[in-house]
């Protein structure tokens, strides 16, 4: 039986791409990409506790946060393809439209 | 990465090093440290885990269950989420479509 670390453990060095993929990456979608990396990664832990506790709540919030996930994927889009029409790029250092 | 003025010479593999590393190189240290921490605290963790996990031979798979919980003791979540997905779906689309000249 796989111990539960190596599950955490994945989801923690996915968790950690995603993240240097947020902090560094310019491009809309690429930091979209990103944010799902660590949604899915925190996915992952779900499924992992909740099979090991032999408890099933786990996994029917792993669907939840999944049908979570699509929501922003696709208003995410949306609003770069707004930005998109207005600006013609999304390159996020040269949107400055909400700043104060 | 990979350009098109790519020279073996050491001064050039540097170069090429020095403009790959350095808008990355902060993003690089911090994700490495907030994985060490977070390694670090799993590993020194005590996780409550069964220690067989249950099977049931007849029917291996979870869907059953998983059915169940939506429908009974997890159902205000679920109708919840039909209308944050109804909502983000028609915001989506109001962004998406424009003035409708088009």
């Amino acid at each position: 039986m796989i111990p539960i670390e190596l599950y955490i453990g994945l989801s923690a060095i996915i968790f950690s791409i995603g993240l240097y993929g947020l902090m560094t990456q310019r491009n809309g979608i690429r930091i979209l990409m990103s944010v799902e990396l660590m949604l899915n990664a925190a996915n992952i832990n779900l499924v992992a506790f909740s099979s090991y506790n032999a408890d099933l709540t786990g996994q029917v919030f792993a669907l939840y946060s999944i049908a979570l996930a699509a929501c922003e994927a696709a208003i995410g889009f949306a609003i770069l393809m707004a930005i998109f029409k207005m600006k013609g790029t999304i390159n996020l250092d040269s949107i400055n439209i909400l700043r104060w | 990465m990979l350009n098109k003025e790519f020279s073996f010479t050491l001064m050039g593999v540097l170069t090429t090093l020095y403009k790959f590393f350095k808008p990355r190189i902060l993003g690089i240290v911090l994700a490495l440290l907030f994985l060490s921490v977070i390694l670090v605290s799993v590993v020194f963790t005590s996780w409550p885990a069964v220690d067989q996990l249950p099977q049931n031979l007849d029917d291996p798979s979870n869907i059953e269950g998983i059915g169940l919980l939506i429908f009974t003791d997890l159902v205000v979540p679920f109708e919840i989420l039909s209308i944050v997905l109804l909502s983000s779906l028609m915001g989506a689309i109001y962004m998406a479509k424009g003035d409708g000249d088009e």
